[in-house]
């Protein structure tokens, strides 16, 4: 992989409609299948707030996924990529095989082997984000398959500990013989966010504020402070459990620990 | 952005709820049409299908055979093996998983089942510092017979009973049938707990408070499932509970429990839907809601594949609709089958795989897609699922690959572009009766989407030789509101508008044009576009909705006018 402009590599379908399509997006660096990947143009993705991503930190975070996928593709010729949304950062990897250079004990060290042997993959790199450090959520096996899923967390500097990132997961996947098969993340490139300027206290306060008359009544629970992902960046924010008294409704406020914005909604029950 | 779909209504889609409308999304809000139409007929697999209950299932041979063989009734049984509709109120022999409980109750390895009595004594439930009613009292009352077994325990009499605990028996059979086949065939142990089931769910509304707020009084039949977290139990005051729990409601002559489809639709979420695909996150297209879709796909393709039966919710759901009743083996293609809701767009994918399923068995099928499945996370995209999907399949088989990549070809799921053709339309006319839903920024907006938060589809209008103006217009409200919504819709020649994921998701459009109040219908509003946004568009404009209010809005009908000459009027727009 080279770290080429190609225009060609967006919407994912042939055709001049795509190539034009493709010249007129700003800041798209989406990455299909087996197309080479270059990170947005300086200029096109314009920094908001000190710690929002500049192209440059993008662009840095793309290529170091790109060498990582580069030193897998070595290895599994196959090696198939589908980049995340805003195209910086791999959604997943498939065709993939890769084994620790000696066996491990566990899955879990292997798993994590592969994360530490390919950082890359979560756009650390060369200065381009915070390394994260994974917690295994569970190991979910279907036969002789493992799939290990982890728990990003970064390092906050103001806080000196490490928050997890909300909503964000990695997985990797071995097969029968404890080789690596699979990964998925969802993880975005982490920097460091801004410092948190409102309380706990004001965050439930918002986090009522924002669920409108319908909530007027709802339960909020103590806010905690994780790191959230929105717009390529990493945001200090508060978590905030609220149940309405009436209906079924379960929703997860994230009040921006900065600014007191929204950063999200959840609403936890599936019907 | 990450946030997970809100959607009222079970298996149901519903409208929003706006203030106070909690509760009557909670109560049922989901239609009251009258149930009943016959499912299609059923889909026969290849011999290597996996049939229902498989293990845990219908006993082997005829009921009389089976009967012959257990010479007492232990552990014995009868359920609808799908629904009372299905099985044309034939209820099957089955032998019942052996419960852990010792007071003879139906608490199983991995279901704890409860009825949901219409009863004195459940928790109270406030509405502000009103107490508005309760919640129904939870009992088991199916109990052990003196044989053994379940036997004693048939289908009541009144299907309107609200406490009758064949409904526990039906749920305690299901629940650990799908948990065996998702485990005995492939392994899958995210659930290998008792996971708490109520059935026979209703909410009773104080006489006293019911016209104050609108509400009928007396017991409120609750037309809908769904799978709840341990936490969302206190919304209700119950006590608390150390697991999740998936919920039934009694809803008139409906018992949602006896609905095995709907059971093992909820089932499907809590086993595999928890964990992934609960994102809602904006791409360069919109607000891509492909993640809760493809939840709800998985649902309904594992419960299909579970009864070998395409139609979820025969029964169960055609009470609150027959339009709502999901038909895998009905074909939907991506993009225009798009609506914007979950369920409805789920069907896309579901349909294709139980069409593969048809060709290949769903000894493989279901193996490929839970494998895949397993790798996704909160946010995995269309694009990502098919791949992996089809990934799983060609490290299986070059043909059964061939065969996944041929449907998901033909229903245009690899590489599909949300974008659809704006033309007249009507959401009470089309097959889901769905509306448009564009959230608004309370949900979504936060501090990005200056321009308003996209919808999650755009439109495009073929412009023919000559068209000097389009006008576009849509009947729009906002539920809860008396105000027409915020509307506006950014407007792009020959390709389709772009959000900038750098940038708040600010749109990247030629134009973005407010829907103004349409000068001849209060009810409507409209755009007449001329000018730069018809030159160069080669024959095709794009359309992306947005919603700058903080409260959602629905689109429920379109119209689409073209001009060979320039028009006058209040809402001409000339794009520069």
């Amino acid at each position: 992989m080279s770290g080429r402009w190609s225009l060609l590599r967006w919407p994912r379908r042939s055709g001049s409609s795509a190539l034009a399509v493709a010249t007129a997006l700003a800041a798209a660096a989406l990455c299909p299948q087996g197309v080479e990947a270059t990170p947005p143009r300086q200029g096109q993705a314009r920094a908001t707030t000190p710690t929002d991503p500049t192209p440059a930190h993008l662009q840095r975070a793309h290529l170091a996924a790109e060498a990582a996928i580069a030193s897998l593709r070595a290895r599994s010729r196959g090696l198939k990529v589908q980049w995340q949304r805003d195209g910086v950062l791999p959604e997943l990897l498939t065709a993939l095989r890769w084994q620790p250079r000696s066996a491990l004990a566990t899955p879990e060290a292997t798993a994590r082997a592969f994360l530490a042997a390919h950082v890359g993959l979560c756009g650390v790199g060369a200065n381009a984000g915070m390394p994260p450090r994974f917690e295994l959520l569970a190991i979910e096996r279907l036969r002789a398959r493992a799939v290990l899923r982890f728990q990003p967390f970064a390092q906050v500097a103001e806080l000196g500990r490490a928050l997890p990132i909300e909503g964000a997961v990695a997985s990797v996947t071995l097969d029968e013989s404890g080789a690596v098969i699979g990964f998925t993340s969802d993880l975005n490139v982490l920097l460091a966010p801004s410092p948190a300027r409102i309380t706990a206290g004001e965050a439930e306060r918002l986090a009522r504020a924002a669920l409108g008359p319908a909530f007027a009544t709802a339960q909020v629970g103590s806010a905690r402070l994780v790191l959230a992902q929105q717009w390529g960046a990493t945001r200090l924010a508060y978590s905030v459990p609220t149940v309405a008294r009436i209906g079924v409704q379960h929703e997860r406020v994230l009040i921006d620990a900065h600014d007191g914005s929204v950063v999200a909604r959840d609403n936890e029950v599936r019907q | 952005m990450k946030r997970s779909l809100d959607v009222c209504g079970a298996c149901l889609p519903t409208r929003g709820s706006a203030a106070g409308l909690a509760l009557m999304a909670l109560l049922g809000g989901c239609g009251t049409e009258s149930p009943g139409t016959n499912p299609s007929t059923f889909e026969v697999v290849g011999a290597d299908g996996l049939r229902a209950g498989d293990g845990v299932g219908p006993d082997a041979g005829s009921d009389d055979a089976a009967e012959a063989d257990a010479p007492t009734g232990a552990l014995r049984g009868r359920v609808y093996l799908h629904d009372p509709v299905t099985d044309q109120g034939e209820t099957t022999l089955v032998t019942l998983v052996q419960p852990i409980s010792t007071d003879g109750t139906l608490h199983g390895p991995y279901a704890n089942v409860w009825n949901c009595l219409n009863q004195p004594g459940g928790p109270k439930v406030r509405y502000g510092e009103v107490e508005v009613g309760a919640f129904c009292l939870e009992q088991q009352t199916a109990k052990v017979g003196d044989d053994g077994g379940w036997l004693h325990i048939l289908p009541p009499t009144d299907p309107s009973d609200p406490e009758d605990p064949f409904a526990e028996v039906q749920m305690y059979h299901h629940v650990h049938a799908m948990h065996a086949y998702f485990k005995d065939h492939f392994g899958l142990s995210a659930v290998d707990y008792p996971l708490d089931a109520l059935v026979n769910v209703n909410l009773y509304i104080d006489p006293k408070i019911a016209p104050l707020a609108g509400l009928s009084p007396g017991w409120q039949d609750f037309a809908n499932a769904a799978f709840v977290p341990k936490d969302a139990f206190a919304a209700f005051h119950l006590p608390p509970r150390k697991a999740d729990a998936i919920i039934f409601g009694q809803h008139g002559k409906t018992d949602l429990a006896y609905d095995a489809s709907v059971i093992y639709h909820e089932y499907t979420h809590a086993m595999i839907g928890t964990t992934r695909l609960t994102s809602m996150i904006p791409d360069f297209y919109g607000i891509d809601h492909m993640p809760g879709a493809l939840n709800e796909a998985f649902a309904d393709y594992f419960a299909a594949s579970m009864t070998n039966h395409p139609v979820i919710g025969a029964y169960a759901i055609a009470a609150s609709g027959a339009h709502l009743i999901r038909d895998l083996s009905i074909v939907r293609r991506c993009p225009l089958d798009l609506i914007g809701e979950i369920h409805a767009d789920g069907r896309i994918l579901s349909s294709a795989l139980w069409r593969v399923r048809a060709q290949i068995g769903a000894q493989f099928v279901d193996g490929v897609v839970l494998r895949a499945v397993q790798q996704f996370t909160k946010a995995t995209s269309l694009q990502g699922a098919v791949k992996l999907i089809l990934s799983e399949a060609e490290g299986e088989d070059a043909a059964m690959h061939a065969a996944f990549k041929k449907i998901f070809t033909e229903q245009g799921l690899i590489d599909c572009l949300r974008v659809k053709p704006w033309k007249d339309w009507k959401a009470e006319d089309t097959v889901d009766k769905v509306p448009y839903r564009l959230m608004g920024r309370g949900k979504l907006g936060g501090q990005g989407f200056p321009d308003g938060v996209p919808g999650p589809l755009q439109f495009s209008v073929a412009l023919p030789s000559g068209t000097k103006a389009v006008t576009l217009r849509w009947q729009a409200w906002a539920p809860g509101f008396f105000s027409q919504p915020t509307l506006a819709i950014g407007v792009q020649p020959a390709k389709p508008v772009t959000l900038n994921l750098f940038d708040k998701g600010k749109i990247d459009a030629k134009a973005v044009m407010p829907m103004s109040p349409d000068p001849g219908d209060i009810a409507w509003q409209s755009v007449t576009l001329t000018g730069a946004c018809l030159e160069g568009a080669a024959g095709k404009l794009y359309v992306l909705p947005l919603n700058a209010a903080n409260a959602d809005a629905e689109v429920t009908r379109m119209t689409l006018t073209m001009h060979t000459t320039t028009p006058t009027g209040p809402n001409l727009r000339t794009c520069k």
